[in-house]
């Protein structure tokens, strides 16, 4: 291989690291504290904030066009606005205006709701790519960052006991889905930040909620039910309240669920938000509200099983459920005093699915309507209330965040001056090669990052151990090298020949002594979950990474040194020359 | 050439004292036990601060008001309005030394009303979070404390906090910090008769401390349960993912060198183990998950000093190949040496920094790795060699001995006298 070739590898490798490194360093170092708060919210969170921003601009635009203001816009406060009117105009070719005001922004625009729409857009979007680039940034663990997170076990022999015979590998699979299900409506009524919650091996869940510290949360969220009902939507409620809200787009205050306009919900009516599942299988708001009947029609308890098929003429897809004989006679009355009207089912205040009740109906439900993702969904919703699963905390953890924003410095504390000795202390023994396993280390360490950014993976306090011991490690592979080199100057080589010598004679050295480290390292990664993970994880690719800085790079600054700078000695020791 | 140095003489020394040494710490292992960590032992784990309230806040207005953070440099509001506009405001301790000048400012934020708890004069510095960090403020007003000095502090001990907790049965509490910042890390066993405790203890903790010392000179920076399931799993992952790791060493060792080389690496690397054991079982250092990745770091780091040694002795054996393997060890091990000290330099730097800089169950693991770092390079220089030494011996008097009993001839057997002590002959 040419040493051009080489030299291409190298720096395509730095590249890489460098882009895969960008989104941490830009998301960690560039982003303020509020834009940060903003990007980790959930969707749902993103859409108020960039509605309601577009709704202050443009009301505060409409005031200064209806005042006649020729005042010059404020090219900060309206650049949103601004950019979107630009947008428009080159978009629709039109001349630019030659200066902006609040008339001439808003003139870009054909109808107030396509002037909404463009600057909503704007708003959403950075927002969004600002939550893109914190997904691809290296992500804090729960030590660093603070918050909580528990390992929830689902009592499955329980469930066994009660239907009477053990369960199939269907039947625990539906189970854990339906304890995630159960959990997936209360965990996002906590903290401002998007929880992540997800089955861990047969029979566990694990939940984590960055930044809120308070454990009698967790305990909060396993203690409520998932309470599962059927209501009566009133359909006529609920469309003047969707006409009311096209004008008042954040008309419905979150906090109490009501609007300013008390004439739209009747008394002894609420309204609910409508929710669908994301891609995630998270639950998202799908933007509609509907009216229901405060007290419920019909309580979930009720519910024997649930199940879904398609129609065996039509093939659409539907939901069936039975109700227990009470629950019959219940939803008997219910239907036929409602026939025509929506039904609503609601599990802990979330409108999950609705559906017009065509006749009057006794036990056995059929549900049709949906597609066959929703249909299941429903399902599973409805098994929720059928099957409950019992869940206990295997583990809880909460970590104030004051103390991993100073566990945070200490580690980048010790990771800088460990760095840093190590660098020190390779220059004053090896005088110019400290030179080269300086250059060696630094991209070692571009490298460990940029590939721990690549996998996504969560950088926890054993992380930043296993970095800052392995650079102490990587050393290892340089000091082999330029002790061979040593050996081969005293015998009275010539630089080249010395080079060439050292790295040929310690190279099955470095990669048998790297090979063993790194089955301990893997096997490392295998221990449980957490903190001895990403210990394992940063020794493997440090153990991998050294190998290509100590062979690969550190040889080709030896060759450019002889090549470009005309070197004829190898400095590399006091006493050797 | 350099002088090369006869290793071999400290084996009759070396290898007694890591016996002793290993043998005392299997035996204090079985009398005393290790110092479970709470990953080992079903319970809650709390660290606990008693500082008074130095400033109460709450927040009355549209939109909300998230108390992000305090750290020691700052503190951190973030405020979301209905407009959906979103703001923070960071206040650094330096521009603001005194909690009178910090109550001052946080009265300058909208909707934010302030009381002063304490003395004015406090160094900022001082200042703690909340219980519920990053919690949103309320009309119910959020208290921030302070880490109290002298006559303003909370007057708390173990033997007090013992006491409060008697109801609890068994709990073990242990001051975290210096005196002064009153730290302490409190854990309650969990016995499993209760199949609800994990969801009532931690409630029940801070009420409890807070009937003894006032509700609002507690504070609960973290806390950790984990249940029996758990610990019991990982403890038996732990021990099966170690011996899968020495198979596997032994498995490539044998392929790379000889079988006697596999069994010395792996040797040296249990015996490093053992070695991390015994210092843990009589420092009482808290055993948990990060004991057991310290452990296998030194496991991955010994192996990988050994097998540079074997290495160079291989090396010396195939260009010397009629040399006894006494004289072609010590001069592997001699060559090698000035890499394993500037080796073991390097990781200890790393290991010396992260011991000063970090506390808690970080520094213990530093703590570990270092006496770990010193036994591993002494391991390989000391331990892998000599068993390899040892088995030579043995081999080469059984060849002796076959030959002798083969001949009959009590010549033989002197001669079998002068092989199986090539150490003089090979002195130079």
């Amino acid at each position: 291989m040419s040493k051009i070739q080489r030299l291409l590898i190298v720096l395509a490798v730095i590249a890489v690291s460098f882009v895969f490194l960008w989104p941490t360093v830009s998301w960690y170092g560039l982003t303020s504290k509020a834009d940060q708060a903003l990007a980790v919210g959930s969707r749902e969170q993103i859409r108020d904030y960039s509605r309601s921003m577009a709704i202050t601009d443009l009301t505060a635009l409409k005031a200064s066009a209806a005042a006649g203001s020729d005042a010059k816009l404020d090219a900060q406060k309206f650049a949103v606005d601004i950019q979107a009117a630009s947008n428009t105009y080159k978009t629709a070719r039109k001349a630019m205006p030659s200066e902006w005001t609040a008339t001439s922004a808003l003139a870009a625009f054909v109808s107030e709701k396509s002037a909404y729409d463009a600057v909503e857009n704007i708003y959403r979007t950075r927002v969004l790519n600002l939550k893109a680039q914190q997904k691809k940034a290296v992500k804090l663990g729960l030590d660093l960052s603070g918050g909580m997170s528990a390992v929830i076990q689902a009592d499955l022999d329980a469930l066994a006991k009660k239907l009477g015979h053990s369960l199939s590998s269907a039947e625990k699979a539906d189970a854990m889905k339906r304890a995630i299900e159960s959990l997936n409506s209360r965990i996002d009524k906590f903290g401002l930040t998007e929880p992540t919650i997800r089955q861990q091996g047969d029979d566990q869940i694990y939940i984590e909620v960055p930044g809120a510290a308070d454990p009698e949360n967790i305990n909060s969220i396993l203690m409520g039910r998932g309470k599962l009902a059927f209501h009566i939507v009133d359909d006529k409620a609920t469309a003047s309240l969707a006409t009311y809200l096209e004008s008042n787009p954040l008309g419905v205050d979150e906090k109490t669920m009501t609007v300013a306009d008390k004439t739209i919900v009747p008394a002894g009516f609420v309204i609910r938000k409508f929710y669908k599942k994301d891609s995630y299988g998270l639950d998202e708001f799908t933007g509609k509200y509907m009216v229901l009947n405060e007290v419920p029609g019909l309580d979930g308890t009720h519910i024997t099983n649930a199940t879904t098929s398609s129609d065996s003429i039509t093939g659409q897809p539907e939901t069936n459920f039975q109700l227990d004989k009470e629950g019959g006679e219940i939803f008997y009355k219910m239907t036929s005093a409602h026939v025509k009207e929506t039904m609503a089912v609601v599990l802990d205040d979330k409108v999950k699915a609705g559906a017009t009740i065509s006749e009057a109906i006794r036990d056995s439900v059929r549900m049709t309507g949906f597609s066959a993702d929703e249909s299941a969904n429903l399902a599973l919703v409805l098994r929720t209330a059928a099957l409950p699963v019992e869940l206990a905390p295997v583990n809880t953890k909460a970590v104030g965040s004051s103390l991993g924003e100073d566990a945070v410095r200490a580690g980048v504390m010790a990771i800088t001056i460990g760095f840093v000795l190590v660098i020190v202390f390779m220059l004053l023994y090896y005088k110019g090669s400290g030179i080269n396993a300086a250059v060696a280390q630094v991209v070692n360490l571009i490298i460990m990052i940029g590939v721990l950014s690549a996998f996504g993976l969560t950088l926890t306090l054993p992380s930043i151990a296993g970095f800052v011991l392995t650079i102490g490690m990587s050393v290892d592979a340089n000091v082999l090298v330029f002790e061979r080199m040593k050996e081969e100057l005293r015998a009275g080589k010539g630089r080249v020949a010395a080079i060439r010598a050292g790295f040929d004679k310690a190279f099955w050295t470095i990669m048998d002594s790297n090979i063993t480290t790194l089955i301990a390292a893997l096997f490392l990664a295998q221990i449980g979950s957490g903190p001895i993970q990403g210990f394992a994880i940063s020794l493997s690719i440090g153990t991998i990474s050294s190998l290509f800085t100590a062979l690969f790079v550190s040889h080709l600054i030896y060759d450019f040194e002889t090549d470009v700078l005309k070197a004829k000695h190898v400095s590399i020791s006091w006493r050797v020359k | 050439m350099t002088r090369v140095i006869n290793f071999d003489k400290a084996f009759k020394f070396t290898v007694p004292v890591s016996v002793v040494i290993i043998l005392a710490g299997l035996v204090g292992l079985g009398i005393l036990g290790f110092n479970n960590g709470v990953d080992f032992q079903a319970g809650l784990n709390s660290d606990v601060a008693f500082v008074p309230p130095s400033i109460s806040l709450s927040f009355k207005g549209d939109g909300t008001m998230t108390l992000q953070n305090v750290t020691k440099a700052d503190i951190t509001f973030i405020s979301h309005a209905p407009s959906g506009e979103s703001k923070s405001y960071t206040f650094a301790f330096a521009q603001y030394p005194t909690l009178q000048a910090l109550a001052d400012v946080f009265k300058t934020i909208p909707g934010v009303s302030v009381e002063l708890k304490a003395d004015g004069a406090v160094d900022s510095k001082l200042l703690r979070g909340t219980s519920q960090t990053d919690s949103q403020l309320g009309e119910t007003p959020a208290i921030l404390h302070y880490a109290a000095q002298g006559s303003q502090a909370v007057s708390v001990d173990i033997e007090k906090i013992r006491l409060a907790l008697k109801s609890f049965g068994d709990v073990s509490i242990q001051r975290t910090s210096d005196e002064n910042s009153h730290e302490y890390m409190i854990r309650l066993q969990d016995s499993g008769k209760d199949p609800e405790f994990s969801k009532k203890i931690i409630p029940l903790l801070s009420g409890e401390l807070g009937k003894s010392f006032g509700a609002d000179n507690v504070l609960v920076n973290s806390s950790d349960f984990v249940g029996a399931r758990f610990s019991r799993t990982l403890a038996t992952q732990a021990v099966w993912l170690t011996l899968g790791t020495f198979v596997l060493i032994l498995i490539y060792c044998s392929f790379r060198f000889k079988p006697n080389f596999a069994i010395g690496a792996v040797l040296s690397v249990v015996h490093d183990a053992l070695i991390m054991v015994a210092f843990m079982v009589f420092t009482r250092m808290e055993f948990n998950t990060s004991s057991i990745a310290a452990i296998l770091t030194i496991v991955g780091y010994s192996i990988n000093d050994t097998i540079v040694i074997y290495d160079r002795i291989r090396e010396k054996i195939k260009y010397n190949p009629g040399a006894p393997f006494r004289e072609n060890m010590n001069r592997g091990i001699t060559e090698t040496l000035s890499r394993t000290f500037i080796t073991v330099a390097t990781v200890l730097l790393a290991a010396i920094s992260l011991f000063l800089f970090t506390t808690g169950s970080m520094k213990d693991f530093s703590l570990a790795i270092i006496v770990g770092l010193i036994s591993g390079t002494y391991s390989s220089v000391f331990i892998a060699s000599a068993f390899v030494d040892g088995w030579e011996i043995l081999e080469s008097k059984q060849k002796v001995k076959k030959q002798a009993e083969q001949a009959h001839v009590a010549m033989v057997a002197k001669a079998a006298l002068v092989a199986a002590n090539p150490g003089k002959g090979g002195k130079k």
